[in-house]
């Protein structure tokens, strides 16, 4: 490229200008007396300036580069002021070189050769210096950067109004939180008292089923109450005496009765066999008869002794009641649950 | 290039001293960064082209991030920072684009 500009100008200069020319070593000495500070100014006048002032062009020739390094290559004015560069050059050879635009500039050297070329042949200087130094700091808050990026999730990075903006989800999704636990603190309060009362129906459900099972007799009973024996000597005691001693002790208040081994209960029946014995539920039962009953012992015993009552008819019979009372009456015999074809229950009490 | 020295030894240190940045700066470094980096690329870019020069890449890497970080101070007084960050950061990102390219015809001819 240099060949075709200055060809007939100054051919020792030529390869001067080819590596070195922007590089500022060579120039060292000149950009730091008269091109620094001349340097940029120049340049933008370059076309005008170079007739005028040559020992200013070498520097003009330094400066040119500048709007070069940091924008698209070549721009009009640099080649002017590569033609004062060349010192012996008059100022009239500026009009040819207007159009070589990357000419008078160094040859680039093509490849990563010539980028270790470039590099290499750098010296320390002040400039130098310094750009290490703007490097340095380059590196150094790069990194810096990179590790605040790294750190913590962009947080103290962020803008006031992103900061805001996060700050309000945050707070709306804690409002949506809080008002989840209420709901769900709610919900666990009325688990808890429903199972409170379902716990309170299940106990009382309990009591009644045991309760219901005594008077069924499917369940053994203990409690206050008297033992009536019933000797039957003359073997006159029949069905019916029993079933109105039963009567006699039901109105009394008997909650449990047993009648020797057999559990009485509301459908139990009573009728004649032999002589000395009956059936009840279907079982035979013989005298003595030894009635287990359960309740107020103050109640059934005088409802058995009533003038004309129990007793009376017993002792018409020849039978020999005897009555015990006892603070603890165990009724012990059992008997099994019916079983219900087609009755069910009709609400769920 | 002891530029490039310079820029290991800067990122050796802010790996070792781990500093720590003021919160009126943050939004402002990786303008500066990035305003550096298309500094850096320009001035790569000129010692390829031959028309290096030491003033130029001084006054334009310091430029470049004065005026980066300024417009973004400014916008961040008029509400608009996070779009000038943006647009600034648009802006670089594709002079460094070009630089790179430029770069790239350099060292590989293609």
């Amino acid at each position: 490229m240099a060949d075709e500009k200055p060809t007939a100008d100054a051919p020792e200069n030529l390869p001067g200008a080819s590596l070195d020319y922007g590089i500022p070593d060579r120039d060292d000495e000149t950009l730091l007396i008269a091109g620094n500070r001349v340097g940029g100014r120049p340049a933008e006048s370059a076309p005008g300036s170079e007739p005028s002032s040559p020992p200013t062009a070498r520097t003009t020739g330094q400066g040119t580069p500048g709007p070069a390094t940091e924008t698209a290559p070549a721009q009009p004015d640099q080649t002017p002021d590569q033609d004062p560069d060349q010192d012996p050059d008059p100022a009239s050879q500026a009009p040819p070189t207007l159009p070589h635009v990357e000419a008078g500039f160094a040859p680039p050297p093509a490849g990563f050769s010539g980028l270790i070329a470039a590099l290499r042949t750098r010296r320390a200087a002040p400039t130098q210096i310094v750009i290490a130094v703007l490097c340095g700091l380059l590196g150094f808050f790069a990194v810096v950067q990179l590790r605040l990026q790294a750190d913590d999730n962009n947080l103290r990075t962020a803008r006031q109004s992103d900061l805001i903006r996060i700050l309000d989800d945050l707070n709306d999704r804690s409002e949506r939180l809080d008002s989840e636990i209420r709901d769900l603190e709610l919900r666990r309060s009325e688990l808890q008292s429903g199972s409170d009362k379902s716990k309170a129906a299940l106990t009382e459900a309990e009591e009644r089923k045991a309760t219901l099972g005594i008077l069924a007799g499917t369940v053994p009973a203990k409690g206050p109450g008297i033992l009536l024996r019933i000797a039957d000597p003359q073997q006159k005691v029949d069905a019916a005496v029993l079933l109105d001693t039963l009567q006699e002790l039901r109105d009394a208040g008997a909650e449990a009765v047993q009648i020797n081994d057999v559990r009485v209960v509301a459908s139990t029946d009573f009728l004649d066999d032999q002589p000395g014995s009956v059936k009840i539920d279907g079982r035979v039962v013989s005298a003595p008869y030894l009635f287990k009953v359960i309740g107020d012992p103050d109640t059934l015993d005088p409802a058995l002794r009533i003038p004309g009552g129990v007793f009376a008819v017993l002792d018409e019979r020849g039978a020999t009641p005897t009555v015990e009372a006892r603070k603890q009456i165990s009724v012990d015999a059992t008997r099994p649950a019916a079983d219900l074809d087609f009755a069910r229950p009709s609400s769920d009490q | 290039m002891i530029g490039l020295l310079g820029l290991v030894i800067g990122v050796a240190l802010g790996l070792v001293f781990d500093p720590t940045v003021p919160a009126d700066m943050q939004p402002y470094l990786p303008i500066a960064v990035v305003a550096a980096l298309d500094a850096l690329f320009g001035g790569l870019r000129a010692l390829l082209d031959g028309i290096f020069s030491d003033k130029v890449f001084v006054v334009s890497f310091v430029s470049n991030v004065v005026v980066a970080v300024l417009i973004v101070f400014i916008g961040d007084r008029l509400g608009v920072g996070g779009q000038l960050t943006t647009g600034i950061i648009v802006v670089l990102s594709i002079r460094i684009f070009s630089n790179v390219a430029a770069i790239r015809r350099h060292l590989l001819s293609a």
